[in-house]
């Protein structure tokens, strides 16, 4: 028997000009605004220290809020103490009590939320069956794998059905091949239960795959939200456009704009792309690896160059070629015929997808 | 080739069996028996029973011309060095003084004419060589990963602890048998250890007194739930709750661990005995007449948790600092509120380090000697009745064994209960990489009634050693009041004459003497804690388990039993060093190994086994890779070992008394005399300065090692800095 899916019991989280200070001066979070939809996964994605982390633990009731409001629905629960929050957490460490057994761990917070105590192990059996685990019901976590830790702790917090459910980078600490699969049963858990859940990672590559939404934050204060897509192919800033995927930055000159295209000249050359937001002057031009391309012969949109160095990675192979624009980075598939190292090449970019940002 | 260096090394320096006075140079050497190098011994016919000595050496040039790898080799060195130990002790243990030790012996041999005396330096050295040529053999051998310099250090370690840990042990158990005919009786072990003024249970059922080891346990008890309690009250108060000066109660309860503990026991008389200030003030409020309540079980347990609170407040801090807070925000975030989360989770985490710090407290009651001396009045235990049985009138060697068995058994239960069953059952908290976050507060009724007890007894241990000081200062307590300097200038006077400085105060001869000691043996001390547990953490060899117990063992040996042991086994020969300061800096080694060791193990385990590993492939061996690599990185925990070594030296009593002479008297002891002779002015001012002294040395050192520490953490945020910008 599984949890039915509550749509209802999940909510809606919202900051409002939250700030967080450290000590007196330094800023963990920095007068942000966000609002996470009920029944979706958010990601909060950045390098470290730029206070996602902190975020999460201010959802949770674990840090203090300096400035602002936190709700959830339409509860102000800015001041109120972790206990009596409605939120579970999977911690990064998984924070397992090592002097209870795993199905202790999951009725652990069974025992605070009111429930009759006859019920209580029935419940917590419910819940470790969710992740698939009741034949470990009795062993200890020491005992346990890296992974079957994990989900002890998601099962000990998800068995609360709480409004909002928030993971600290749970894949951190797993290995590579474990940690698709684990991201994609978080994704699916999170989907068939409707839960709101607030996801923290550093790794781009897992938020892109499991969010509904994705807020890119970088020192305190948030660079942009939108959905994976969005992100990808349409970063606002420089940061967004480098943190996430791979992007070449070439320094350019905007010499015209207009209302369908505007005129950037790099590396001796004149490029017309669609219109962009921005403005003339001198500019920086982004680029990804894979939207540049191998030609037999000069292009009108592209260089000419000499190979550096060619890698191998599997499915793709990596280029950095010298041009008059600069150094590129180019990704080709591997069905392309590998060229050699110091040979001349002509390359391809593509124009709508360059990118442009004023300096 | 340390084996063939010092085999190559002895003819020159020849064997003596004889004393280390340079006077042999000039009186006899090299032709007198008495003073003479073993060739020449040999040659001139006497001690013909040295003969196999010469053994080794030949053992040793022959394996000189055999191949290096061979087995050959190998077992060639092995017999070699292990015929010159094994005939070593055979010889020293059956010839003593009185000719033939061993009535077997005597009967197969004939009596003896001649005596031999304890070992002099010749032939201790000769008894390192064979030891290292009998460990360079055993490296030889497969199994051992061939590297000498480590073999060499536990063969060495090994040979040391068990000639000045368990030989002298031994020798107790089997004095413990002996009657006065010198021959062996069971009957009479098994009178002499059902006796009951040991075992009595009289005082449960009548009005009479218990059996003395029935007291010491119930009062040891006593102690380590009172220590354990106020330890954990500490740690918490320091460690959880907001109160603003915590750092001091930090420094308060350390302080009692640089005292003496008698001096505490002391401070207890001038408070609560006959003239006591508290007594004659509630006398002269209430017109109650004063009693002398404080002496017996009472004034021992106050005086005993005063002592050892500290001792439970480190244990306890460590542990109740290494409770995850990620734990802890668990449980919040689990819906339970701080005070649950304390009871559910916070509690059961910190159980282990509790009955850790019970069995510690248990144990340093037992062994406490000079608390029970000042205070104990009628109630005898174990340690004070063992001293009476050898420095009193009874001088009964047999008695002091026996009840020095009694008291080991209780400790060794301890100790064993404490490694064995608790050891399995800690949580250590394994530190991951996600694990930021904060220790949650106390519960508000918790924390209020941590903050006042802890206060209060604070506040209790600061009017102990305010008294104390005051004390030194007052002409004759309880009769004159008046405040003076004499007592210090009794003790410390210094008058400047014609041919210098002369110390005349009576208390310089045991003070420089125990300094010097002291100073002597904490590097001593350090350097085999830290070599054991460089041994300890980074290789594996067989009988690894049996090696860390025997080092560890020494802790849990109460002072009184080694310093009795040791009078009995190192009084005669082989080993003859009673009345010298080695048997007092031997002892102080060998007690406080432990700390060493522990403090040793502790800052290794920090350190990255590959660093190690990376000198080791680079070329330096063992050796090398011990002194330029692991040692510069040991420094605070050398620092730490050498600062609770020479303060346990410098404070260490129960061993001690037994260990003085003529020559070599410490200041402990010293102080006792004075006490017992009532001269407490004296006793006091001595004591005092003694606390200071320690005061001045902890935080001279505390200074050295605060810059190393400091070094280090602006290294690591450095780096961390630099890996920050992503």
């Amino acid at each position: 028997m599984s949890l039915r899916p509550k749509k209802s019991a999940a909510a809606t989280v919202t900051f409002r000009d939250v700030t967080k200070l450290y000590g007196k001066d330094t800023v963990a979070v920095d007068n942000i605004s966000l609002t996470v939809e009920a029944g979706t996964l958010v990601t909060l994605l950045g390098p470290s220290g730029c206070g996602k982390t902190t975020t999460l633990r201010m959802i949770a009731g674990l840090e203090g809020v300096n400035k602002g409001n936190i709700f959830i629905d339409d509860e102000d629960i800015t001041n109120m103490p972790a206990s009596e929050r409605d939120v579970s957490m999977v911690f990064q460490s998984y924070a397992l009590f090592p002097h209870k057994t795993v199905i202790e761990n999951v009725a652990y917070g069974l025992h605070y939320s009111g429930l009759i105590k006859s019920a209580i192990p029935v419940k917590a059996k419910e819940g470790l069956s969710l992740v698939g685990l009741e034949h470990l019901a009795e062993r200890y976590p020491s005992e346990l794998s890296g992974g079957q830790q994990q989900r002890v702790a998601v099962a000990r917090a998800l068995v609360l059905e709480p409004q909002v459910l928030l993971f600290d980078e749970p894949l951190s600490n797993l290995d590579a091949k474990l940690r698709r699969s684990v991201r994609e049963e978080i994704r699916e858990l999170q989907q068939k239960l409707g839960l709101t859940v607030v996801y923290v990672t550093h790794d781009q590559e897992e938020a892109l795959a499991v969010s509904d939404k994705i807020i890119v934050m970088n020192k305190g204060k948030i660079a942009q939200i939108g959905s994976p897509h969005e992100l990808y192919e349409k970063p606002t800033d420089l940061f967004v456009a480098n943190f996430i995927g791979e992007s070449n930055i070439l320094d350019c000159m905007i010499t015209s704009v207009t209302d369908k295209t505007v005129e950037v000249s790099v590396g001796g050359k004149i490029f017309n792309i669609p219109a962009q937001h921005i403005k003339k002057g001198p500019a920086k031009l982004a680029i990804r690896p894979e939207h540049i391309s191998f030609h037999n012969a000069q292009k009108k949109d592209g260089f000419s160059g000499s190979i550096l160095s060619a890698t191998y990675v599997g499915a793709k192979t990596e280029y950095q070629v010298e041009t008059k624009a600069g150094k590129l980075f180019v990704m080709v598939a591997s069905t392309e015929r590998l060229r050699d190292v110091n040979t001349t090449i002509n390359l391809g970019l593509s124009p709508d997808k360059m990118l442009l940002f004023n300096d | 080739m340390v084996g063939l260096f010092s085999s190559i090394l002895l003819p020159w320096y020849g064997i003596e069996d004889g004393f280390f006075d340079l006077e042999w140079i000039i009186d006899g050497y090299p032709l007198d028996s008495d003073f003479a190098p073993l060739f020449f011994l040999l040659g001139q016919g006497e001690k013909l029973w040295l003969t196999p000595l010469i053994m080794p050496f030949f053992f040793a040039f022959f394996a000189l011309t055999l191949p290096q790898r061979s087995s050959a080799f190998s077992w060639a060195l092995i017999i070699g060095g292990g015929l010159g130990l094994i005939w070593m002790c055979g010889q020293g243990l059956s010839i003593g003084i009185r000719g033939w030790q061993i009535a077997s012996l005597q009967e197969l041999f004939g009596p003896l004419d001649e005596r031999q005396f304890g070992m002099g330096y010749g032939a201790i050295l000769y008894f390192a060589s064979c030891l290292f040529l009998f460990s360079t053999g055993l490296a030889e051998q497969r199994g051992t990963m061939g590297d000498k310099f480590i073999i060499g250090m536990i063969c060495f370690v090994v040979m040391l602890v068990g000639i000045f840990v368990f030989y002298p042990i031994i020798k107790l158990i089997i004095l413990a048998f002996i009657d006065e005919q010198n021959a062996y009786s069971l009957s009479l072990f098994w009178e002499k250890i059902s006796d009951s003024r040991i075992w009595s249970l009289g005082c449960v059922f009548a009005e009479r007194r218990c059996g003395v080891a029935w007291n010491t346990v119930f009062m040891a008890t006593i102690v380590g739930f009172l220590t354990t309690t106020l330890g954990l009250v500490f740690a918490l108060l320091v460690t959880r709750t907001n109160l603003r000066y915590r750092r001091i109660f930090r420094a308060i309860s350390i302080i009692p661990l640089i005292t003496p503990p008698f001096v505490i026991g002391l401070a207890i008389i001038l408070l609560f005995g006959l003239s006591g200030v508290v007594s004659t003030t509630i006398s002269d409020i209430f017109g109650l007449t004063p009693t002398r309540w404080v002496y017996g079980l009472p004034g021992i347990v106050i005086a005993q948790t005063l002592a050892y609170t500290p001792i439970a407040f480190l244990v306890l801090i460590g542990v109740v600092e290494s409770v995850s807070p990620s734990l802890e925000e668990a449980g919040l975030t689990l819906r339970a509120n701080p005070s649950q989360v304390f009871q559910t989770v916070s509690l059961p985490l910190i159980r282990p380090g509790l009955a850790n710090a019970f069995l510690l407290g248990f144990i340093e009651s037992m062994a406490d000697f000079g608390n029970p001396l000042v205070l104990g009045g009628n109630y005898d235990v174990l340690s004070t009745e063992i001293f009476f049985a050898i420095v009193g009138a009874q001088y009964d060697q047999g008695r002091a064994a026996v009840l020095a068995l009694v008291l080991l058994s209780f400790t060794l239960a301890a100790f064993y209960i404490q490694r064995f069953w608790l050891g399995r059952k800690s949580y250590t908290t394994i530190t991951g990489k996600g694990d930021s976050g904060y220790n949650m507060k106390l519960p508000p009724l918790l924390s209020r009634t941590v903050i006042f007890v802890g206060s209060s007894w604070a506040f209790f241990t600061i009017v102990i050693y305010s008294i104390i000081v005051y004390g030194s200062f007052v002409e004759m307590w309880g009769l004159d009041n008046s405040l003076t300097f004499k007592h210090y200038i009794t003790a410390f006077s210094v008058s400047i004459e014609e041919n210098g400085i002369q110390w005349t105060g009576s208390a310089w001869n045991s003070f420089s003497t125990t300094f010097m000691i002291a100073a002597i043996a904490a590097p001593l001390t350090a350097a085999i804690g830290l070599v054991t547990a460089y041994l300890l953490t980074r290789h594996n060899f067989r009988g690894k388990n049996a090696f860390e117990f025997g080092t560890m063992l020494s802790f849990a040996i109460p002072g009184t039993v080694i310093g009795v042991s040791y009078i009995l086994a190192f009084n005669v020969p082989p080993i003859e060093i009673t009345g010298t300061g080695i048997i007092l800096i031997v002892s102080f080694v060998f007690r406080n190994m432990p700390v060493g060791v522990r403090s040793g193990v502790a800052a290794m385990s920090q350190i990255d086994k590959s660093l190690d590993e990376s000198s080791l492939t680079l070329g330096a061996g063992s050796f090398h890779t011990f002194t330029k690599i692991v040692l510069p990185l040991l420094r605070p925990a050398i620092l730490a070992a050498l600062v609770f070594s020479f303060v346990r030296s410098m404070t260490a009593i129960s061993a001690v008394i037994f260990l003085v002479s003529a020559e070599y008297d410490m200041a402990t002891s010293y102080i006792i005399g004075r006490v017992e002779n009532n001269d407490y002015g004296l006793a006091i001012a001595y004591s005092t300065t003694l606390i200071f002294l320690m005061l001045l040395v902890i935080i001279l050192l505390q200074i050295m090692v605060g810059k190393t520490v400091t070094n280090r953490r602006q290294a690591g945020t450095e780096t961390q800095g630099g890996l920050n910008v992503t």
